[in-house]
């Protein structure tokens, strides 16, 4: 009799423990409208991820990524480097997965016709996103001018405000970023500095979640693939590219190509680069010049754990992924 | 199907499991309704909090949208991909074109044409939605559809629309809570199985012993029992259990006994049926004494009918016919049987019939013994019986011819007797006279002796004389025809004792006559002649008493009269008492008490032919009593 009823409760047991957790929701990766993030969202749009996995979230810029991601709304988010080094200085738990693009021209100060240079902004409006790139932008191009932060007038704007920054005359110029910068030139306004100025200092870099990493790794693995699909295919066919992603961005095709003349979007392999050396040192001697401007602006407390923030396991199993190797 | 698959489950499993099967479907159906209340929960929750968000994304959209930034609203559009729940958000303006969206594809294109890839019914509330007008944030869920459709005007025209996945959360929910329904159906089956492993000591445990026990009971143990303890049902029936395999031992016993007893006996039981020739059903094992073995006449080979003689045959079956059709249920028959080593024997049968409702004969049951041998004592006896009749009549023949004879004999001895009697007197009468006229004329010349001589001879003559008299008395008393009648006996005795006052009054006797008045049956003058020979006798012997006493009384004692005559003379000894009524027997000398010792037997001869009694009681020197015994 007991034999029978043991059966019987461990057949109900199995049948009822049966109910699994339910999977995942998708890991959302938060970009903002910087171009060289597009590559996920071609991913995304040409059915290069697996949606079940892996959400690709535009957001208006990169204090909406930042702050998702400090509150937990993302798991993942295409960030500056500097932005990233604030986070974990903040003491948010991430991890570099990947180098996504160097900029080059990409990032720039568009001003409107009346300014010439970076040394005519003295007493003018320059309009800025409050974030790492832009603190570090607004550093080099005062000091391209020969300015000092009190000669001039910083006003914070978001990214996607950028657009109607000139027309509505609420700055004089804007440290700004493609497709936005793109916008504002067909809009009437000029480079007077750009990130090719600053060589390999502005990098974008993907940044997740210590503890998605540790709970979900598999999907950081879709994750850093879907990047690497979207890469190819926008590398492989452009023009088809653009004309899926440009009216998005509000470019036109042509101008959605020109837009990536400015910067270099990166293979995963790339993740090397970052990789720390023997000392720290070293690292930072890399980044010397953005760790740096951060520490001098106070925008870290603390130089970066370089060997903590970068992982590159992930990339190298997105690779093998992709490589079709197990 | 199921049910005599389950009917081959045993109930002291099948019970138990029934009730956790009960309890793990009650925690289902809990479970269920709880799932079922997640749902509306769910769905109040995700409307209360995309509600919320909608409120804000439509003040935001709207600035934005007035101040044309356009990359701005798309943005916050695409923004909306935060929320796990929604599957998908959009924008539309008042051409119905989409101009922000989760997916940047989808931008510019009709919101009907971008709805194509989405399920029927997703794309039919989308489309719903879209034909909305209202400003207030909206939501549409279709019935048992597993997302919502939320929906809000932004400014005069634009729409946005999302499509918010309600599956996850409501999957999200149930899996949170999960242990809650674990702890409560777990608690349900828990109780469930306590309460069946209670079920299965206090009860089904039990009720397997009992099983077990009824099983060896049926199978002849009778010896078996369940001995339960409790106080409750189960313990009750296996105590009734119990008590009725008792008394199923013991009759078991009895029947053992009684089938032994029966073997060993004379008695040969059977019932037959109720049909042509009384095939038989039963026949004890005692049949083996007639031959026969049980299982052959049980077989059906031999019918009962046709062992029975065929002289007795056609009488039995008439009888047994008439039985069965009018009774009586209980009857004895004797008839010739025939063994099987073919001899005839004589049996009783003692039958008795058992009746159905329809008083139909069923079964015809009966005992049979052998009584052959009594057969042949009564027939034996039957032929003594005869012989002694014949001896009896022979003999009875011949008493009668020596009665007769000896009648004569006595008659003549009688007659002889009273003619001595009668002719020795006229002798005698000689004899006195002539010594009488001798001492009368001659007495002078005689000397004294001679005086004294012809003294005693007139002495002895005069003894003889009453001796003669007393045994003419005697004679007539045998020979007289006697009358039986009324006789009136205080007036008897009166008479008698006037009669001899003067004796009595000479003796100085005491005489206390206490006779009732009574009447007896007897001859008048025999009574007289008995009183007056107790009185004379009574007088005699209590005549040197101080006084003499004589007491006469009689009372009634049943029908008859007890008569009796007490002095207070000098007795007798008892073991003397048989001599007392014989002839000329006498207990005292002659001289001391003069007699011819033919009284007491002229009394009892008299008693006699009166058809009483006499007889005496007495002791020496303590008077004697006689009793009469006289009809009333």
């Amino acid at each position: 009799m007991a034999r029978w009823l043991i059966l019987f409760v461990c057949l109900l047991a199995g049948a009822l423990t049966a109910c699994s957790p339910p999977p995942p929701a998708p890991m959302r990766v938060g970009v903002n409208p910087w171009v060289g993030y597009d590559p996920f969202v071609l991913a995304r749009e040409q059915g290069l991820l697996d949606p079940a996995r892996v959400r690709v979230v535009e957001l208006g810029s990169n204090n909406e990524s930042i702050r998702s991601l400090r509150n937990g709304v993302l798991e993942a988010a295409a960030l500056t480097l500097g932005e990233t080094l604030r986070l974990a200085d903040e003491g948010v738990m991430l991890k570099i997965v990947a180098v996504l693009d160097t900029s080059h021209g990409a990032d720039a100060v568009v001003a409107s016709a009346a300014i010439h240079s970076p040394a005519d902004l003295v007493g003018r409006r320059i309009a800025v996103e409050s974030s790492a790139v832009g603190a570090l932008m607004l550093s080099r191009l005062l000091a391209a001018g020969g300015l000092r932060f009190d000669q001039v007038e910083v006003v914070t704007v978001e990214a996607a405000q950028h657009e109607n920054i000139l027309d509505s005359g609420l700055a004089e110029a804007v440290v700004t970023f493609e497709p936005m910068r793109s916008r504002l030139i067909a809009g009437g306004g000029h480079v007077i500095f750009d990130s090719r100025q600053m060589p390999d200092e502005i990098i974008d870099v993907l940044a997740v979640r210590a503890s998605v990493l540790t709970e979900r790794g598999d999907d950081v693995i879709e994750l850093l693939a879907s990047w690497e699909r979207g890469r190819r295919a926008l590398e492989e066919d452009p023009a088809g590219a653009a004309a899926l992603l440009a009216p998005g961005a509000g470019l036109s095709i042509a101008e959605y190509l020109a837009a990536f003349e400015g910067l270099t979007l990166k293979g995963l392999g790339d993740i090397e680069t970052l990789q720390p050396g023997a000392a720290p040192s070293e690292a930072d001697g890399v980044h010397k010049a953005l760790v740096e401007t951060l520490l001098e602006r106070k925008l870290i407390r603390l130089r970066p754990d370089w060997k903590f923030l970068i992982e590159a396991a992930p990339a190298q199993d997105a690779q093998r992924l992709l490589a079709g190797r197990p | 199907m199921i049910v005599p698959l389950l009917a081959r489950v045993p109930l002291r499993h099948l019970l138990p499991l029934s009730l956790v099967v009960w309890a793990a479907v009650a925690a289902l159906i809990s479970a269920l309704a709880q799932m079922h209340s997640y749902d509306g929960a769910v769905e109040s929750d995700m409307r209360r909090s995309m509600g919320e968000r909608l409120n804000l994304e439509q003040q935001r959209i709207e600035v934005q949208h007035a101040l044309g930034n356009r990359l701005q609203v798309r943005r916050i559009v695409a923004g909306l991909g935060l929320l796990t729940e929604v599957s998908h958000a959009w924008l539309t303006d008042r051409d119905g074109r989409v101009i922000a969206s989760l997916r940047r594809a989808e931008l510019g294109k009709p919101f009907a044409a971008v709805l194509e890839p989405e399920p029927a019914a997703l794309r039919a509330a989308l489309l719903d939605a879209a034909s909305r007008d209202a400003r207030k944030v909206q939501f549409l869920r279709p019935e048992g559809a597993e997302f919502m459709v939320g929906h809000a005007a932004v400014g005069s025209e634009l729409r946005l629309l999302l499509s918010i996945d309600l599956e996850r959360p409501l999957v999200e929910r149930l899996y949170a809570s999960r242990g809650e329904l674990w702890i409560e159906g777990g608690v349900i089956i828990a109780f469930a199985a306590l309460l069946a492993a209670a079920l299965h000591r206090l009860w089904f445990r039990r009720m397997g012993r009992m099983t077990e026990a009824l099983r060896a009971i049926g199978n002849g143990r009778l010896d078996t029992r369940i001995a339960l303890e409790g106080r409750d049902e189960l313990a009750q029936l296996a105590a009734a259990i119990d008590q009725m395999a008792a008394q199923l031992q013991d009759r078991q016993t009895n029947l053992q006994q009684l089938s032994t007893i029966l073997a060993r006996s004379p008695v040969i039981a059977m019932e037959w049926e109720n049909s042509p020739g009384w095939p038989m059903n039963f026949v004890s094992e005692s049949v083996g004494q007639w031959g026969y073995d049980r299982r052959e006449l049980l077989s059906g080979e031999l019918d009962f009918a046709s062992l029975i003689h065929p002289e007795d045959k056609a009488r039995i079956v008439a009888e047994v016919a008439a039985y069965l059709v009018d009774g009586p249920d209980e009857y004895r028959q004797e008839y010739r049987l025939r063994t099987a080593d073919g001899r005839w024997i004589w049996v009783d049968d003692r039958t008795w019939l058992a009746r159905g409702g329809d008083g139909r004969v069923t079964t015809i049951s009966g005992v049979l013994l052998d009584i052959s041998p009594q057969k042949q004592t009564e027939d034996a006896l039957q032929a003594s019986e005869d012989a002694l009749r014949r001896i009896n009549a022979g003999l009875e023949a011949r008493v009668a011819e020596r009665t007769a004879q000896l009648q004569v004999l006595n008659e003549e001895l009688e007659s002889f007797s009273y003619s001595v009697s009668h002719d020795l007197k006229a002798p005698l009468r000689g004899i006195d006279g002539y010594s009488q006229i001798l001492l009368d004329d001659y007495g002078s010349a005689l000397d004294d002796e001679g005086r004294t001589l012809i003294a005693n001879v007139r002495r002895g003559v005069a003894q003889m004389h009453v001796l003669i008299e007393d045994l003419l008395a005697y004679s007539r008393m045998e020979r007289q025809v006697l009358e039986s009648r009324a006789v009136e006996l205080a007036g008897l005795v009166d008479n008698l004792l006037a009669g001899r006052a003067r004796e009595i009054a000479a003796a100085g006797m005491v005489v206390h006559n206490s006779v009732p008045a009574l009447s007896v049956q007897a001859d008048r003058d025999g009574l007289a002649l008995v009183v007056r020979n107790l009185l004379e006798n009574a007088l005699k012997f209590s005549r040197n008493s101080k006084p003499p006493r004589i007491d006469i009384g009689a009372r009634e004692e049943a029908d008859k009269v007890l008569f009796w005559v007490r002095d207070n003379g000098v007795g007798f000894d008892m073991k003397y008492h048989h001599r007392v009524f014989e002839m000329f027997q006498r207990l005292h000398r002659a001289e001391d008490y003069p007699g011819t010792g033919v009284g007491l037997a002229l009394v009892r001869k008299a008693m006699q032919r009166m058809g009483g009694r006499v007889w005496a009681e007495s002791s020496p020197g303590q008077g004697a009593c006689f009793f009469l015994e006289l009809r009333k």
